[in-house]
């Protein structure tokens, strides 16, 4: 069976990410999923089933940890909820697992809310503990977010010749379309000067190649494609879900990895193609949201999705294509970069932000006359990659 | 023939000039005749991993079969119950059916050491035990002793078969002299008349030992081709050359200005670098102190110049200047952050490690019967061909090439950045890992590196040992 126009959005809603101080991780919930109801003009009470995207529970390991955890905060009991986590691909990952209940016939209308709490704790508790102190107690031990994509980056410079002014161009773009984004956690631009300045985080990453530490929710209101009309005008259809894991968590210790792409992304992207029907993915998709967690993240990712050839990526971001004025738009949002990275959350983001696209409302970021949108979500080093394809009609 | 039949030493890289730490306290805290530097141990290093280095380079040319003991001699083992020895021998990937031991509670076990492993080759009970002396000794910040210290450490493999050099003679003495102590609990050294410990201690005893030992040999001084005795410091070790009489071209160099003194492992390492530049038929005195002293004749055979032909590394290999005072003490852990050393303290399963233990120890992947490809770590289902259980345990290199490397700043680590490499190793498979001894700016693509044994931190109050690689050819 091919998911292909089986499901459809019916409603977004995201809070505005940040630091989040003054509200929690229910809090956040609430808000983005009331957002989505409203947006579905769907009443809670029709929601049949659930699934949470938390990658790391909050609250000591507690809270996120289940699919209670989203029931509590909605009150939402009558519902079964499913919690999922698969790494920072956990929020399209949960919106895909939806999609399939739908898709089965199970259940008309569901709901799927990713968030994350990440500033309750400092950064350095949060993801930089998270790495630092958890995994195998040796194996790769010395190894943190940066430091790990700093490798694609120092093998990928070596490969093609580059260095850090074309990962500028990345940032500086990111930062130029989250100043038009009100929910980003960055709203300014940054200039090359300053990107040049700030202080290296994991050479040759520096700061500015790499997302915050962010809070926030984002949730989507899904249904059978068939029931989508009944609810609201202009419903967004599924068209692909893709998602691979070829290389596992070992992508360093795996003697064929070459370092300057991920086979998670290429995989997970022929299968959302295969289903979508796409044959030539630049042409064919009109904008774009990636897994910019850092910046040369987004540079191979513009290679492994087939926008451009193997190599080519830094001409694609040199001569502006994936500008809000180029011919394929990327991270119209600002990206990651921009909006912060709330793990669970990052995904269904995304997939509100190509929604809002093709329904011509993403106000001074939209990209005109968008039908069909792609959205890129990496876990690990390449350990999954989610690939979605939605299209409005 | 009963003797030594091959050595090695090992001096960490880092050099604490004695300037720097004048500077750092601002006075002269050292004589001010002549200038000096002094080894020190990395932050990823104590006498168990230096040991072990001197260990792995003193096997890594040996053909033979493998040594049936390993003894461990320190005054600074890491742990009070936990056998160092025990973990130099998986390291080695030694069998379990060995000999280990660990001798301390003196500056003479490394001496001590050296006889015992002679007397179980005499015995029988071994064919050849590997003897490993390490210290990373402290004194107090800021007192005299701190640039006379050394970290370092020698191996020596004393068996059977073409010996280098055959002990001759042995003449000990055991006496309780309040020279320099320890109690148990507290890092420093301590001591209290210091010119009463040079004279009527080091210098007496060593001096009994010596006359002791060439009575019973029937030897006069002259005969001597070398005199090996370690240097705690300048002014004892001066008097005592000069009570001896011997001239000081027949004194080996105590690199008390280039190394330190580096404790139970003194008189082994200067032994080794002794070694380096012997004759056959040279005679060669050892001289060990520490609740006594140990005086060892050893003549060296013809079998030193087959040695000497052999490709081997550097004996003490390059030095370059540590940065700072604060970064010794950093690497000592003399000043502490609020979670100390190792900063944080990564998951750990003691249980897990024991599993490992083989693979991550003595560092073992696995090889697939079906299609060759090679993994480290160790698992069941071949991701190349999807067969289950056709890995056979594949015994990892430790040289290889860099693959790509990075220069984290965010890892929480005694010393910034944390350098992490991809390493394809030789004879196949990847391993991924941190770097040791390594300017920021030295990793290349395609450089060659090895693999080093070093601490990772202490989970659990557990100090875990694992590989880090280091640049064969260090500096930028």
């Amino acid at each position: 069976m091919n998911i292909r126009d089986k499901v459809a959005i019916i409603g977004v809603g995201a809070t505005k990410f940040g630091e989040n101080f003054t509200q929690d991780y229910s809090d956040m919930i609430v808000e983005a999923a009331y957002e989505a109801f409203e947006d579905a003009n769907v009443p809670p009470s029709q929601i049949q089933a659930a699934w949470l995207g938390t990658c790391f529970p909050d609250s000591g390991g507690y809270q996120g940890n289940a699919g209670a955890s989203l029931a509590d905060a909605l009150s939402l009991y009558r519902a079964p909820i499913s919690r999922v986590a698969n790494y920072c691909a956990t929020g399209t990952d949960a919106f895909r697992n939806a999609c399939f209940a739908v898709a089965s016939g199970v259940y008309d209308i569901v709901l799927v809310v990713g968030a994350e709490k990440m500033r309750d704790v400092t950064p350095r508790e949060s993801l930089v503990g998270q790495l630092a102190e958890t995994g195998h107690p040796v194996h790769g031990k010395g190894v943190t977010a940066p430091g790990m994509f700093a490798l694609i980056a120092t093998r990928y410079f070596d490969c093609f010749g580059i260095g850090r002014e074309t990962l500028a161009k990345v940032a500086m773009k990111n930062h130029r379309h989250g100043s038009l984004n009100p929910k980003a956690h960055f709203q300014k631009e940054i200039t090359l000067e300053q990107y040049l300045k700030a202080p290296m985080v994991a050479d040759p990453l520096s700061l500015y190649d790499c997302c915050p530490q962010t809070d926030g929710a984002a949730a989507a209101v899904i249904c059978r494609a068939d029931l989508a009309s009944t609810f609201r005008q202009e419903p967004i259809y599924v068209k692909g879900l893709g998602l691979a894991n070829p290389v596992g968590d070992g992508l360093a210790f795996d003697p064929e990895s070459d370092f300057i792409s991920f086979q998670a992304t290429k995989e997970a992207a022929q299968q959302a193609y295969d289903q979508a029907g796409i044959k030539d993915p630049f042409k064919e998709i009109d904008v774009a949201e990636v897994h910019d967690c850092f910046t040369i993240t987004e540079l191979v990712t513009y290679e492994d999705l087939g926008f451009c050839r193997k190599g080519e990526g830094p001409e694609f971001i040199d001569k502006g294509v994936s500008s809000l004025d180029g011919e394929l738009p990327v991270n119209t949002s600002g990206g990651l970069k921009s909006c912060g990275h709330p793990i669970g959350a990052s995904g269904l983001r995304m997939i509100g932000e190509i929604t809002d696209q093709l329904r011509g409302r993403a106000g001074r970021r939209q990209v005109k006359g968008a039908k069909r949108g792609l959205i890129h979500n990496l876990g690990g080093l390449g350990a999954v990659t989610s690939v979605i394809v939605l299209a409005s009609s | 023939m009963i003797g030594i039949l091959d050595y090695a030493a090992y001096v960490p890289i880092s050099r604490l000039a004695w300037a720097e730490i004048a500077r750092a306290w601002a006075r002269s805290l050292v004589p001010p005749q002549g200038s000096g530097e002094r080894a020190v141990a990395n932050f990823d290093e104590d006498s168990l991993t230096l040991a072990a280095e001197a260990a792995l380079r003193c096997l890594e040319h040996s053909e033979g079969p493998r040594p049936e003991g390993i003894y461990f001699a320190s005054t600074t083992a890491p742990d009070q119950e936990r056998q160092a020895a025990t973990v130099i021998a998986a390291a080695a990937d030694l069998p379990r059916e060995i000999r280990t031991v660990d001798f301390a509670g003196s500056l003479r076990a490394g001496t001590s050491a050296l006889l015992a492993a002679l007397d179980a080759v005499k015995g029988g009970p071994a064919w050849s035990v590997l003897v490993a002396a390490a210290d990373c000794r402290l004194a107090e910040p800021g007192q005299t002793a701190e640039a006379f210290i050394g970290d370092g450490a020698a191996a020596l493999l004393i068996g059977e078969g073409e010996a280098i050099a055959t002990v001759e003679a042995v003449h000990s003495i055991a006496e309780e002299f309040p020279g320099t102590w320890r109690r148990s609990g507290n890092p420093f050294i301590e001591n209290d008349d210091e010119k009463f410990a040079a004279t009527y201690g080091y210098q007496r005893i060593l001096l009994d030992a010596m006359r002791g030992l060439l009575e019973k040999a029937r030897l006069t001084p002259k005969q001597l081709a070398k005199v090996v005795c370690p240097a705690p410091d300048l002014s004892s070790y001066t008097a005592l050359a000069k009570a001896s009489g011997i001239p000081l071209a027949f004194l080996q160099d105590p690199l008390l200005l280039s190394v330190g003194f580096t404790g139970a492992a003194c008189p082994l390492l200067l032994l080794t670098t002794c070694l380096e530049r012997a004759e056959p038929g040279q005679l060669i005195l050892l001289l060990s102190y520490g609740g006594g002293a140990d005086a060892i004749l050893l003549s060296v055979t013809d079998q030193i110049e087959v040695h000497r032909s052999r490709a081997r590394r550097p004996l003490l290999g390059p030095g370059r200047p540590l940065a700072s005072y604060q970064t010794y003490l950093r690497y000592r852990d003399l000043v502490r952050s609020q979670h100390g050393l190792w900063e944080i303290e990564p998951f750990s399963s003691l249980t897990m490690m024991w599993r490992e233990g083989k693979q991550n120890l003595a560092l073992y992947g696995v090889k697939c019967t079906k299609c060759e490809a090679i993994f480290f770590p160790a698992r069941r289902v071949c991701p190349r061909c999807e067969t289950k259980d056709a890995f056979e345990p594949y015994k990892l290199g430790r040289r290889g090439k860099l693959v790509t490397f990075s220069k984290d700043r965010l890892y929480p680590s005694p010393e910034s950045p944390t350098i992490m490499a991809v390493i394809d190793l030789e004879g196949g498979g990847r391993f991924f890992t941190q770097m040791a001894d390594c300017d920021p700016d030295a990793p290349r693509i395609g450089m060659d590196v090895e693999l080093t044994f070093r601490k990772f931190h202490e989970s659990k109050g557990y100090a875990h040992y694992f590989w880090k690689a280091r640049p064969v050819h260090p500096g930028p």
